[in-house]
């Protein structure tokens, strides 16, 4: 940089005519308003909101009378185990979601078993730990959550037999 | 000049305005992961931000914009998904004035890897813009394409993000010499696909269909002009974008 540019440019002594490849004085007024003002703007109307559903709790299956697979629990195992573990798999089943387990049926068909199996693993506490060769507890951290009430209502109908009605 | 105070009670009252809360009460975990990759993805997208004002032909413009994100809760389920996201996104313009107000704009992302994650972006804009006197109109089309890998549901696996977004907008602004507000309205098509790696499957968004509006304010000056816009993308998205744009 020459001198006269360094002290032009101390000076501010460039002119809107001026060609330069260094920073005019009106480039640098028109930068520091337009960011002042923008910054303005942001602080007065600048709203950054997501609604993610994150904080939402879980939709709760309510059962009231004796829970049975045709009084609330079908519901219940079909809308929250029946997203994975349904034949053919879902779009969100993982790909070690056993394939002969169909939880939106109650019934046994062929090769593939219903939810009238579900009681076993219900008694033997799936829902609290996992179970020897089942490495993980149900339902899955990322798959919406039981309530109390609904795990109350799980455990209530496996220990009775996990009854069709 | 308004207090801080005076400031943030108006700041809530016009962010309320626009942010209509979801009428759901409770959800599933399928709605939850739905909804967090439209926000990402709609975050991506390449919006106008800017005043319908035409300019001759032959005029080129770049820009460079930033755009602060919103807190995004990434709650699935029980499950925090561990996604770490800058506070801050940025992104370069050109953009280029053809004959009789045609417009055609590009951006893009050569493979830029940011903390963990690699994002190739290709995004384009064609718009036709008038100035009937005072009065500016805007017909603007985009086309988005992103891909962005790296761990996103996990840390140890390497998940990708694959979105494809069409969008139309419509925007009319006012043209009082150095200031320029405008509002717009816009619709789009989405498709995304997120490849989750520990999981082996594919969450699909096939051609969602979503509306836009915004509100902006151009500063025009000889060659700087700066842009703010505010945003609200379906019911569940606010946000907003700053850009500073040399002409030459």
């Amino acid at each position: 940089m020459s001198k006269r540019t360094f002290i032009e440019l101390q000076s501010w002594n460039f002119t809107d005519t001026d060609v330069c490849f260094y920073p005019c004085k009106s480039m640098i007024n028109s930068l520091v308003k337009g960011i002042y003002l923008l910054i303005v703007a942001g602080l007065l109307f600048g709203c950054s909101q997501a609604d993610t559903l994150g904080g939402k709790a879980p939709d709760e299956i309510a059962i009231s009378g004796t829970p049975t697979w045709e009084n609330g629990i079908g519901e219940l195992v079909r809308f929250k185990c029946a997203s994975c573990h349904v034949i053919p798999f879902s779009f969100y089943s993982p790909h070690n979601t056993p394939t002969t387990l169909n939880l939106s049926v109650y019934d046994n068909s062929s090769n593939i078993r219903g939810a009238n199996a579900l009681g076993i693993w219900v008694n033997a506490g799936i829902l609290e730990k996992p179970l020897p060769g089942i490495s993980r507890k149900m339902p899955l951290e990322y798959a919406t959550p039981l309530t109390v009430g609904e795990i109350d209502n799980l455990k209530s109908w496996a220990a009775s037999g996990n009854p069709n009605n | 000049m308004m207090d801080r105070n005076t400031q943030a009670k108006f700041r809530f009252i016009f962010c309320l305005l626009f942010f209509l809360p979801s009428a759901l009460s409770a959800v599933t975990a399928i709605e939850q992961s739905k909804r967090l990759q439209l926000v990402y993805t709609h975050l991506l997208d390449l919006r106008s931000n800017s005043a319908p004002h035409s300019e001759n032909a032959g005029t080129l413009q770049i820009s460079a914009e930033l755009q602060p994100l919103p807190a995004i809760d990434a709650r699935i389920g029980a499950k925090t998904e561990p996604l770490a996201v800058l506070p801050v996104s940025g992104r370069l313009r050109l953009r280029g004035f053809l004959l009789d107000g045609w417009m055609l704009g590009f951006s893009g992302v050569p493979g830029l890897t940011v903390g963990k994650q690699k994002a190739t972006a290709l995004q384009v804009e064609t718009a036709w813009r008038k100035n009937w006197g005072g009065l500016q109109t805007g017909l603007r089309f985009s086309q988005s394409f992103w891909k962005v890998e790296g761990p996103m549901t996990t840390a140890k696996y390497k998940d990708r993000l694959e979105n494809r977004q069409q969008n139309a907008d419509l925007s009319i602004g006012m043209d009082w010499e150095t200031w320029q507000p405008y509002v717009g309205i816009g619709r789009g098509i989405l498709n995304s696909n997120l490849w989750i790696e520990e999981s082996q499957i594919t969450l699909k968004i096939e051609n969602h269909g979503y509306a836009y509006q915004f509100v902006g304010v151009g500063i025009l000056g000889e060659a700087w002009s700066f842009n703010f816009e505010q945003h609200q993308t379906e019911n569940f998205l606010l946000h907003f974008q700053f850009s500073a744009t040399r002409r030459f």
